[in-house]
């Protein structure tokens, strides 16, 4: 009777499904379908197949479970073994379940396993394990760096050594990461130096080896070969991690010699933006060594410190820097790899014949800009208009610079604007943003600039990273904004005048900013500045 | 049904043409833009070699590759053997850390890890030619116990001892082979060559692709060649600017081995497009450009780019059509859709499924159907909203919806 009926069941779902639409009211057929389905849904639940991801992470479960349990050191991993491959369809096969189980093993931090496992592939393999295995096993044990003996550290030792020799023509990063994670734990610390020089790949190596010879510099109070090393490390990466700092501070408490404030001396040479995570490990650490410290926010307009009254540093960019900055622009940005995906030949040289007749100007405005970002925010379309009344009763010489179609979009305004200021637009299939920021830069260090713009994706293409962080110091110091008010007041916005850079003020006060922590995914603020600050009082 | 799995057949057995076909083959031969040369050679066969000279490998530790082709993948050289080697090393230790890594590779694919210059880009490579490893394993296990399910169902059928009817069985119908489809789908292209409207594929951006675009771009210019073949009135589609030792004329000429046949209707040439046609005939359909096309012209020579930006969107056939002051068109799809999701930039096959109906009656409604539907409002979505409540719902809200939700599911997946 009962399979009967689910047979039923079965047979109006399918017929519900084609002939629905045709045959019964949509509202019906939704209440029959949910009442039909409820009664079958409990038996039809078929178990999922074992096959990909679903199959790897259940390798992985019984494998974690089996390295949790266990207690003594003398375990059956053949059973463990078998039990995992009897999951034919994960990831985890014979030839790379070796290295699985002892990376889990070491995941786990269990040191005493991780041996055992290794006696054991010893004993199948009758013979050295291969060179993968090694430098896992070699890793795991510098998770629990700690706990080695002076036997173990010897043999990591002679385990390293080989391994450089044999491999040393064939090099690469990852093998290099193993060895000096070896080496860093023995006494001989200081071979890994003359082993990253000799595998002739310095450009390659990554954060990790650098991080492993640092700690293990800053645990030997070796501070100069240290702060080298870190130096080093942030020119090829742009990244400082958590440990190092932690690890700084730990040898500040033991020792008095050793000063905080060459951290934050570190992050001022470097103009480097930190993380909160970084931010709140610093703040807690000066905190326990009795300094006081505290968030706090600085005034746009004049860059004070709402906790302390300072005045910060000015942002400079130096002529040289600036010159710099004028080439790059042109070659990188402006051309590029074709000109013909910005504008034409014809039209950038035209473009310069104009500017070398009629620069310098006072404001650069990007027409486009203004008249699109803020539309909406202001009753009618004379938002061009206002703002060019004031730059020219203020008497500055403004060029307004957009595409041709923007003589359409000002109509009556074009004459009024025509007779006041430079105009130069661009052909229809040109962008304009390159051509704004170019006469700007062309006609000299004190021109100004009105868009709303961020011009990240310019500052991308300008490739290397100092020229990067000049280039934002440019902009950051001469982009103009808008504000509306309600009633249609407009307000032309200072730019940013203040360095956003971690300094010391002269009465020995720090101001270190630092960017929020954001949820992956969530919207986030343009980077051009720094969300939080934080006050340090020495 | 029939027609388009022959359509799919069809590539490979093109070397055994008809009779009547080959008649017509010596128009085509004269036709051909470009004397064929030698075919590009394949590999078939990997002999395997003994690896243990090369890595100190233990003898009984398992290893991943063990079948590599030295001698064929580096050609001899030794900087590319050093490099190979190190290659191994660093696959090796991916693989025994339990990495998403192929378990075979072929000397083809070796080549291309090769060129790859960073380590996380070959990782990514690695990992994609895992999952279409896993998907060719998934598809056999499939397959079998398709072929299980339908020989129960065909043993539990009830049986009669009189002749059957029906599909597979018999019929009154004589059977249609996939020859005959062939040379009938040639006869139209040959006729298209002779009499027929001209269209040009600019196939001169491989530099501006990565590996797997250009294997992307290969595989929509195939789909095209053979979508075209099959339209009621197919173009006469030239292929300009080609580069025979690009991976896209290898990877097409991979899938249709008899592409330098002189019987062959595909017609490539490695000269421009203004050696071919007069500059005020040409048209190159780009998106990025302002020009709306309003209908089709027969007098204008359209030229479409094959190119496959996934990663990043230049304006690059903006940029040739500027160098080479050609007139230039986009597709007026504001005009006739109402945008959903995506972009707005078409597939190769598609823009020609779109110029051929197009070209047939200039309806831009029935043209624009072969655009995904995922990409387009649904027809009633203004409609939607007056059954509950009274006002209706804008397409901008609809759109907003829209992305709000999937940026949820996102969200929750992750």
């Amino acid at each position: 009777m009962h399979k009967l009926y689910l047979n039923m069941c079965s047979l109006l779902r399918k017929h519900l499904q084609w002939n629905s639409p045709k045959l019964v009211r949509p509202r019906l057929t939704c209440i029959y379908t949910q009442r039909l389905l409820s009664v079958v849904t409990p038996d039809i639940i078929v178990p999922r197949k074992m096959k990909g991801r679903f199959a790897s992470d259940e390798q992985k479960r019984i494998i974690t479970e089996f390295v949790i349990k266990s207690s003594s050191t003398i375990l059956d991993w053949n059973a463990l073994k078998s039990s995992v491959l009897s999951i034919n369809r994960g990831y985890m096969n014979e030839k790379n379940i070796n290295g699985c189980i002892l990376e889990i093993c070491s995941q786990q931090k269990r040191l005493d396993l991780v041996k055992s496992f290794m006696k054991y592939v010893k004993q199948c393999s009758q013979g050295k394990p291969n060179t993968a295995l090694e430098l896992l096993y070699i890793r795991s044990c510098y998770k629990s760096r700690n706990e080695l003996t002076d036997n173990e550290q010897r043999e990591i030792q002679t385990n390293c050594q080989s391994l450089f020799k044999n491999n040393l023509h064939l090099m690469n990063s990852v093998l290099l990461e193993g060895i000096v994670m070896g080496i860093c734990c023995t006494p001989l610390w200081r071979d890994s130096l003359k082993f990253i020089k000799a595998s002739k790949i310095e450009d390659e190596i990554t954060v990790n080896t650098s991080v492993c010879v640092i700690l293990r510099a800053f645990e030997e109070a070796e501070i100069d070969l240290g702060w080298t090393l870190v130096q080093n490390m942030f020119d090829r990466h742009r990244i400082i991690p958590l440990e190092i700092v932690e690890v700084w501070f730990n040898l500040c408490e033991k020792n008095v010699n050793f000063s905080h404030c060459r951290v934050l001396e570190f992050l001022r040479d470097n103009e480097y933006i930190i993380r909160e995570d970084l931010a709140e490990l610093i703040s807690n650490k000066l905190k326990q060594s009795g300094i006081k410290t505290t968030t706090t926010m600085i005034y746009y307009n004049n860059g004070k410190c709402k906790n302390c009254n300072q005045v910060l540093e000015h942002a400079e960019v130096t002529g040289s820097d600036f010159k710099m900055l004028q080439e790059r622009f042109l070659s990188h940005v402006m051309i590029g790899n074709n000109i013909f995906n910005n504008s034409s030949p014809q039209e950038l040289n035209d473009f310069k014949d104009f500017i070398e007749i009629t620069a310098p100007y006072d404001v650069v405005v990007d027409g486009l800009n203004l008249a699109y970002a803020y539309r909406g925010k202001i009753g009618d379309h004379s938002l061009t208009k206002i703002v060019m009344k004031k730059f020219i009763e203020k008497k500055l010489k403004v060029l307004l610079i957009g595409r041709k179609h923007l003589v359409k979009i000002l109509g009556k305004e074009f004459d009024f604007i025509k007779k006041n200021s430079h105009i130069f637009f661009t052909n229809d299939l040109s962008k304009d943003d390159p051509f704004v920021l170019y006469a700007a830069m062309y006609s000299g260090i004190a021109t100004q600039i009105l868009t709303r713009d961020l011009m990240r994706g310019h500052k991308f293409l300008l490739g290397d990273p100092t020229i990067r962080s000049i280039f934002q110091k440019w902009l950051q110091k001469h982009r103009l904004g808008l504000k509306i008010r309600p009633g249609d007041e407009v307000i032309i916005k200072e730019p940013i005048t203040y360095l956003q850079a971690t300094q010391k003020s002269a009465n020995g006060i720090w101001h270190m900013p630092y960017q929020e922590f954001k949820e992956p995914g969530s919207w986030s603020k343009p980077d051009s500045s720094p969300d939080k600050w934080m006050c340090i009082q020495m | 049904m029939l027609i388009s799995r022959c359509g799919l057949r069809i590539l490979s057995k093109l070397g055994y043409l008809s009779k009547s076909l080959i008649e017509r083959s010596k128009y085509s031969s004269s036709l051909k833009l470009c004397a064929p040369v030698t075919s590009a050679s394949r590999y078939y066969c990997i002999k395997p070699k003994d690896p243990s000279d090369t890595l100190n490998y233990e003898p009984n530790t398992p290893k991943p590759f063990d079948d590599i082709d030295y001698d064929s993948i580096t050609g001899g050289d030794e900087e590319t053997l050093s490099k190979l080697k190190r290659l191994i090393l660093e696959i090796d230790l991916l693989y025994e850390s339990g990495e998403q890594i192929p378990s075979r590779l072929r000397v083809d694919q070796w080549q291309n890890l090769l060129q790859l210059s960073s380590r996380s880009s070959r990782m990514k490579h690695l990992k994609y030619l895992f999952l279409i490893e896993k998907k060719k394993e998934n598809r056999v296990v499939r397959k079998l116990e398709k072929r299980a399910e339908r020989l129960e169902r065909y043993e539990n059928e009830p049986k009669n001892n009189h002749i059957e009817y029906g599909l597979l069985r018999n019929s009154m119908f004589h059977r249609i082979y996939e020859k005959q489809m062939n040379s009938l789908y040639n006869y139209r292209l040959c006729e298209a060559m002779l009499y027929g409207q001209d269209i040009l594929i600019d196939c001169s951006y491989d530099g501006h692709m990565s590996l797997k675009e250009q294997t992307n771009c290969a595989k929509q210019l195939l789909l095209l060649w053979s979508y075209n073949r099959t339209h009621k009135d197919p173009f006469n589609i030239i292929f300009c600017n080609v580069d025979r030792e690009g991976t896209v004329f290898k990877c097409l000429s991979k899938t249709i081995p008899t592409i330098d046949d002189p019987t062959f209707p595909l017609n490539y040439t490695k000269k421009s497009y203004l050696d071919l046609y007069p500059r005020e005939k040409l048209v190159y359909l780009t998106p990025h450009c302002n020009e709306v096309l309003k209908e089709y012209n027969h007098d204008d020579i359209y030229i479409i780019g094959a190119m496959v930006d996934k990663m990043k969107v230049e304006p690059l056939s903006l940029a040739k059509g500027k160098r080479d002051k050609i007139r230039m068109a986009k597709l007026p799809l504001d005009l006739y859709l109402d945008w959903k999701q995506g972009t707005k930039n078409l597939t190769i096959n598609q823009m020609i499924m779109i110029m051929a109906d197009l070209k047939i009656d200039n309806n831009w409604a029935n043209a624009l159907k072969h655009i995904p539907r995922r990409k387009i409002l649904e027809v009633d979505a203004y409609q939607r909203g007056l059954i509950g409540n009274n006002h209706k719902i804008s397409a901008k809200r609809i759109r907003e919806d829209f992305r709000r939700n999937s940026v949820y599911s996102l969200l929750i997946k992750k």
